[in-house]
């Protein structure tokens, strides 16, 4: 009998007297066999309750990044120091003033991300997330008068609410996006954008254009033309979140966000013979490309493999 | 020192951070006002690292501060206040001497639980969690869920499985 089996039949009260003697021997056999097993027969009452998930990860940015503010902020130091400090003060001042006057942007800071999501805040607290696979984004005024930046690849933006200083993304020499205060992912590759707008208004302004979006609305180039519509795609961010949500969309869009998500292809090609005929309705958080894989192919019967990144799909019929 | 550096620090963080949360949120019921909670206690946990060095039962330690900080809230709160016209806040203060750490280790082992849980598919997930955590029968599961009880124990053999195998790996 296999053990899955018999810890049913003993979580359940329904072992017999032999049964719990086997139980006996493989709790024996380690100790983490008996610490599942307790975990198991706990009450966990309250999680029924509504016990939740935080993103500890989205968390743990904030708490770093206050930390090292906090401990870039000036301290209690003895009076000689304090002269200095002062001294350094009316020199950076001197040198800030010449600086404008000489009508030159301020050092710029270069973010970029290797295998991971970046995550980061700007000196005006506006948070940002870089999508893994070397997007870059580049601070490229002092933040004065306006806080200008270029973005290169793909990046979510939680932009601090500032009126007096508005926050500008350069996509190319002349177009750009200009918010106030206002969070939205941006992707920006090879003279082609994709912007999603998630609270607040911004404005894009291409070609002395100005198109306005609200929450909701996204806001596409391909080919040289801007199409601004309702954004229906639950998957934009899941890069930042994790989350993969598939709310009856067919298979075909499914392997589509997969592909993006996972930047994998997809193969499907050998199997379907209509492949709108299934329907997906499935949730996915913090799961990789083989579990997610493994779940559709539990619930639609199909098999699959994964060749050198790339995903074959076999057996696929859908009705 | 308690934290020698970050990555002590961080390794904390990550194993208390969802069930604080959820605990701030019990009383304040308010998902963004417990994380904001949360995220301060553990900033002031860092900056006042040299006087904690008596702190034995952190995670008591950790669950008080929350606490603490939760009721502060709740007083400091003017709407609060305005409902409660003429009563003092303290009287939504839960008096009754359980001990912290008892809640701390309660919290604890329902994130070790919901941790592993989270491991599971989503079919899968439901169905465990019916059984276990609401107390269902593989009868009723496979009723409300228009399944066949072979199905509802497959899930559960799925669910052992995948429990059992990122609980060796945890």
């Amino acid at each position: 009998m296999n053990i899955e089996k018999l810890l049913l039949k003993v979580l359940n009260d329904e072992a017999s007297s032999k049964e719990y003697a086997a139980l006996e021997s493989w709790k024996k056999e380690s100790e983490e066999n008996l610490k599942l097993l307790q975990e198991l027969q706990t009450k966990h009452t309250d999680i029924q309750d509504g016990y939740k998930d935080y993103d500890k990860n989205a968390a743990w940015h904030k708490v770093e990044s206050r930390i090292f503010q906090s401990e870039q902020a000036p301290q209690q130091k003895p009076a000689y120091l304090r002269w200095i400090m002062l001294a350094a003060i009316l020199l950076v001042g001197l040198f800030g003033l010449w600086h404008l006057s000489n009508q030159e942007p301020a050092q710029p800071k270069d973010y970029k991300s290797a295998e991971q999501t970046m995550q980061f805040a700007l000196e005006d607290k506006t948070d940002i997330w870089l999508r893994d696979g070397g997007s870059e984004l580049k601070v490229i005024s002092n933040f004065e008068e306006e806080r200008r930046v270029a973005l290169t690849g793909e990046a979510f933006f939680d932009v601090a609410h500032d009126i007096d200083r508005p926050f500008i993304i350069q996509l190319d020499n002349q177009d750009y996006v200009r918010v106030v205060g206002t969070s939205f992912n941006l992707l920006n590759e090879g003279g082609e954008f994709d912007l999603t707008l998630y609270s607040g208004v911004v404005e894009l302004k291409m070609n002395n254009r100005t198109i306005t979006l609200q929450k909701g609305d996204r806001a596409k180039k391909v080919n040289g033309a801007i199409v601004k519509y309702r954004n229906n795609d639950d998957n934009i961010i899941s890069w930042k979140s994790n989350d993969l949500v598939f709310d009856n969309v067919t298979i075909v869009e499914a392997f589509s966000v997969i592909e993006n998500h996972f930047k994998t292809t997809i193969d499907y090609s050998s199997s379907t013979n209509n492949p709108a005929g299934c329907a997906i309705k499935s949730k996915f958080t913090n799961e990789n490309l083989d579990g997610v894989l493994s779940e559709l192919s539990d619930i639609l019967g199909f098999n699959y493999k994964t060749l050198n990144g790339k995903v074959l799909i076999k057996d696929l019929a859908c009705n | 020192m308690l934290f020698v550096d970050k990555a002590a620090f961080k390794t904390v963080f990550n194993a208390h951070y969802v069930p604080l949360c959820n605990y701030a949120n019990s009383i304040l019921r308010s998902d963004s006002l417990s994380e904001d909670l949360v995220q301060d206690v553990f900033f002031h946990l860092w900056k006042n690292n040299a006087t904690l060095e008596s702190v034995d039962n952190l995670s008591a330690f950790l669950f008080t501060a929350v606490k603490n900080k939760a009721y502060e809230h709740i007083r400091a709160d003017k709407a609060y206040k305005k409902a409660l016209s003429g009563y003092s806040a303290h009287g939504f203060e839960d008096k009754t001497e359980i001990s912290m750490s008892s809640l701390a280790h309660k919290y604890m082992g329902m994130e070790r639980l919901s941790s592993l849980m989270r491991h599971l598919p989503p079919k899968c997930k439901n169905v465990f969690a019916l059984h276990k955590l609401n107390g269902l029968t593989y009868a009723e599961i496979a009723a409300s869920e228009g399944i066949s009880i072979k199905t509802v124990e497959n899930h559960m053999i799925k669910a052992l499985k995948i429990l059992r195998t990122e609980y060796a790996k945890s």
